[in-house]
């Protein structure tokens, strides 16, 4: 199977659809042209270029989108196309992943369809009297039909001009070159070797190679018509790759081109490229880091302080104890009700109550514990001198809050609330069985259920470059017991054309994903997933899963994880192991009879630097191959998650196939980003290339890490003024 | 953008045992947000004021719509008014100095200790400068803080109708500024109790200015 699997629909939580590791694309589209309705912002971005870069037309520069800012652009001139999603991956870095279709490309005329990765790097940022420099790779991996490097300098010479002047490799030294200025330092750096065959690896041996370098520049003007730039360049690029077959060659080096904005996050440009082809893009742009919710919603209850005749019930004298008791947790539960949380249990300890609460509706954890705090502060009695309130995720206490009951009628709104109240409050493992916790009488079983259309996409094959299925998809769940339910998804097809994918698998490995074309053909309907989970918590800072029965799309088995995370430390470290078997085609109840046991330990880590976090998972993989996955991913204050992995296996590249190695990107989205909702609902999606069979790892739902973590310090931190929101 | 959203309600817009109508509340959600209510525009009667056994103030957004609201707290001078529909302001004296529910929300404003805003000063009293900070939660999750001087300045002596009630006020006007930023607030001030009974006040970027009426004064 030489295409990659995209899936759009919504999903749970933690849920990842184990059959295609998937793009939900369509609603990041969906997203960023939300944002054509939001107010311009005041500082203008750097244009991008027909590469979805920042940059002039068809060239670089030095330039950088504001951090995390995050596009999706399409270009086209005379039948080629170029689709790149690109990513301000920190400050200084900015990643493309671009997928180009080039017509006639072939010596037999055929087109070929290339993937392709960009990294700059901003050396220098632009000050009054200096240039900003970057340093870039076109197509950095893979077969390396765009391959070049460059070196460029920016320099504003008035707020609306900049101009950009630029030496370039590779491809970006094609045109106009001259002699490799690299070639007179060592041998053999006039040469450029090809790229890999099987592609997906750094082509290190070809940067900065090859028998000329050449220089390219231009000029951006932000013109006083508003949302209107005009641009300008010397092209260093003679498409050598295109014309060789007979494609696309220009006709002079000079290239002109408008971008225009008619509302942020939405740009169109025109082009007269090379003397001899109008070319015209379109870019989305959206910034994580900068929600498209304003926050609004149902206010929180005013804090009453104790003392206030409406305020929290005291005892008087002959006041009946047990009574003013039952009235405050009936009260207290009724508050969290009109905050849309839940109440699990109460524990009562000398003058101190801790409340546990379930939160369904809060995608910031702090904004859940803001709201549990003034439920509790109006409801408990007078008697009670200190707080706690102890979040709950799957019947797992995984974080708590403790606060002097004092303190925080103190402090609610008074200026600088937010900082005085992160003082005055203690977060603490949640204990798993505190001394004299009551449990609030539940409804058991308790069943949960939900249709939803799914939409799953395919895309990036050669024989067709978009399929899809547009289905319905059933999930139910019955709590048996605190921790123990029983849960699982049902999906039917309604229309599409998944089932017409023909490509065969060639994989030497054991196909453990590669036959995912046979799971869409057959299995309609499908049982995506059906299984009994029971989550524990041995101890205040180790949490544990056990699962069994149709984990995923394609396997069936146990799977049992242990977590370790201090609720104050960045630093997790997990154990899972499992033994699964592969299942029918059908997706219904039977398995296939290859069976494997495979699990990691996995190291996480919440770096506290930029948002960036890291998790490191060595282990054996579905198809037995033994390996490590490194994920790097920036989760932002709001929820929002960007990142991307790579997995080693001892499976040589070779015996991989086509990408050499398995690798991807991954988004999670809140919805709760996009709109004033009250939902902890959103989009996770993994957008990869290739489905192939190495490094591959069994998509079992609740692990426990995504779980616990939002809960946890780092997160809370970053989003800790929405305490009082 | 209604496209979009209708495209996430199509998405969404399933059937769940959490929903609580038909489409489920993710679902309303959305309508609402593609299709808005009409503002919501209380008709406000002098009888109806007189009946309520609590104060009332009316408030008007600046898009027009409106919500009378009542004080649900009183704690250290604060008062907390709220709308049925669960939107809320905190009033220090006669000036805003917190909002929750309407997006964009104003967290607090450190309103000086002295300033006349904040105890029924008689209108001689009022002009003068005086440093607020203003700290309302962006986009992106953060604090944004700014720190404003405001002119205040008396202006024209005259009288105001609110729901059927006619007060002689003195205007008091007030220029603030501080960073990138300038708003003008303006006050109708009873000129011997002090007493505000109308007030346009500025309370964050995304909700800019409300104007608030007393229709039935708290009394402590």
């Amino acid at each position: 199977m030489q295409t990659g699997a995209l899936c759009a629909g919504p999903i749970h939580r933690t849920a990842r659809d184990p059959l295609c590791r998937v793009i939900r694309l369509s609603v990041l589209l969906c997203c960023l042209a939300v944002i054509a309705a939001y107010p311009a912002r005041a500082q203008k971005s750097p244009v991008r270029n027909l590469y979805g870069n920042s940059g002039i037309i068809d060239m670089p520069s030095a330039e950088v989108q504001p951090d995390a800012e995050i596009a999706v652009s399409f270009s086209g001139f005379e039948g080629y196309r170029r689709s790149t999603l690109s990513f301000q991956i920190l400050p200084r870095i900015e990643g493309a992943l671009r997928y180009a279709v080039l017509p006639g490309f072939g010596a037999d005329g055929s087109a070929l369809y290339d993937r392709s990765m960009d990294l700059k790097f901003q050396l220098l940022r632009e000050g009054p009297n200096q240039p900003a420099v970057a340093l870039g790779f076109r197509d950095l991996l893979g077969t390396g039909v765009g391959s070049g490097e460059y070196l460029v300098a920016t320099k504003h010479l008035r707020p609306d001009l900049a101009v950009s002047a630029g030496i370039g490799w590779g491809r970006l030294g094609s045109a106009n070159g001259f002699a490799n200025p690299f070639a007179h330092l060592s041998p053999g750096w006039d040469e450029r070797p090809a790229g890999a065959t099987t592609g997906g690896t750094f082509n290190t041996g070809q940067y900065f190679k090859g028998e000329t370098a050449a220089l390219f520049g231009g000029v951006t003007w932000d013109t006083p018509v508003r949302g209107l730039r005009l641009m300008a360049e010397l092209s260093s690029d003679a498409y050598a790759p295109e014309g060789r077959n007979g494609g696309f060659t220009p006709d002079h080096p000079v290239n002109f081109g408008l971008d225009y904005q008619p509302s942020n996050g939405i740009n169109f440009g025109l082009y007269a490229l090379y003397g001899r082809a109008v070319a015209a893009r379109l870019s989305l742009s959206a910034n994580p880091r900068r929600s498209l919710s304003t926050g609004a919603g149902p206010a929180p209850v005013p804090v009453r302080a104790r003392g206030d005749p409406n305020g929290p019930p005291a005892a008087g004298p002959g006041t009946n104890a047990t009574a003013l008791w039952a009235a405050s947790i009936a009260a207290l539960s009724t508050a969290l009700a009109e905050e849309a949380l839940e109440l699990d249990g109460i524990g009562l300890s000398g003058d101190t109550a801790e409340i546990r609460v379930v939160n369904r509706s809060y995608t910031l954890i702090s904004q859940a514990y803001g709201r549990a705090l003034r439920a509790a502060q109006n409801s408990l009695p007078a008697e009670i001198g200190k707080i706690v309130v102890t979040m709950m995720e799957g019947g797992v206490p995984v974080s708590s809050l403790s606060v002097p009951r004092a303190d925080f009628e103190r402090i609610a709104g008074t200026p600088e609330a937010e900082a005085k109240l992160a003082d005055a409050v203690t977060l603490t493992d949640a204990a798993p069985d505190p001394p004299g916790l009551i449990q609030m009488p539940e409804r058991l079983p308790r069943f949960r259920w939900s249709v939803a259309p799914v939409l799953a996409i395919n895309a990036f094959d050669p024989d067709n470059p978009v399929r899809a299925d547009l289905g319905l998809q059933a999930e139910g769940q019955a709590v048996l017991a605190h921790g123990f339910s029983v849960s699982g998804a049902v999906t039917k097809k309604l229309v599409g054309n998944l089932d017409q994918i023909t490509r065969q698998s060639d994989s030497s490995l054991p196909r453990v994903r590669s036959d995912i074309a046979l799971y869409l053909r057959e299995g309609d309907p499908a049982i995506n997933r059906l299984t009994a989970d029971y989550l524990f918590k041995p101890s205040p800072q180790l949490y544990g899963r056990l699962s069994a029965g149709y984990l995923e799309r394609m396997f069936a088995g146990v799977s049992a994880e242990l977590l370790w995370k201090p609720v104050n430390s960045g630093i997790g470290l997990g154990l899972e192991l499992n033994y699964v078997g592969q299942r029918a085609f059908d997706q219904l109840f039977g398995l296939r009879d290859y069976r494997v046991a495979t699990g990691h330990a996995s190291l996480y880590w919440d770096t506290g630097w930029q948002q960036v976090e890291a998790q490191l998972d060595i282990g054996r993989y579905l198809a037995g191959d033994w390996g490590g996955t490194l994920t790097l991913s920036r989760h932002f204050a709001n929820g929002w998650r960007v990142g991307a992995f790579a997995t080693l296996t001892d499976v040589p590249f070779d015996a991989y196939g086509e990408g050499s190695f398995d690798k991807g990107i991954l988004l999670e989205i809140p919805l709760s980003w996009a709109s004033n909702l009250r939902t902890r609902k959103r989009y996770d999606g993994v957008i990869k290339p290739l489905a192939r069979d190495g490094g591959a790892r069994l998509n079992v739902e609740n692990r426990l890490y995504p779980l616990v973590q939002d809960a946890h310090a780092g997160q809370l931190r970053a989003n800790w003024a929405s305490v009082w929101r | 953008m209604r496209a979009a959203l209708l495209f996430l309600a199509v998405t969404l817009g399933a059937c769940s045992s959490d929903g609580t109508d038909a489409f489920g509340p993710l679902a309303s959600g959305l309508r609402d947000q593609v299709m808005p209510q009409a503002p919501e525009a209380p008709v406000v009667t002098r009888a109806a004021v007189e009946a309520s056994p609590f104060a009332l103030i009316r408030v008007r957004m600046p898009e027009g719509g409106a919500a009378v609201m009542t004080p649900l707290a009183d704690r250290g001078g604060v008062l907390t008014y709220m709308s049925a529909n669960r939107k809320s302001l905190a009033v220090t004296g006669a000036a805003v100095t917190g909002s929750h529910g309407l997006g964009g929300d104003l967290l607090w404003m450190d309103l000086p200790a002295r300033s006349p805003l904040r105890h029924a000063t008689p209108v001689q009293g009022w002009a003068g400068t005086e440093a607020r900070t203003y700290a309302h939660l962006g986009n992106n999750l953060a604090i944004a803080r700014q720190r404003v001087t405001c002119q205040r300045r008396l202006g024209p002596a005259g009288s105001i109708e609110i729901v059927g009630r006619r007060h002689a006020v003195r205007r008091v006007d007030e220029q603030c500024a501080g960073g990138a930023l300038t708003f003008r607030n303006r006050y109708w001030v009873g000129p011997a109790d002090g007493r505000v009974w109308r007030s346009e006040q500025w309370v964050s970027p995304l909700i800019g200015t409300l104007q608030i009426e007393v229709l039935k004064p708290f009394e402590r």
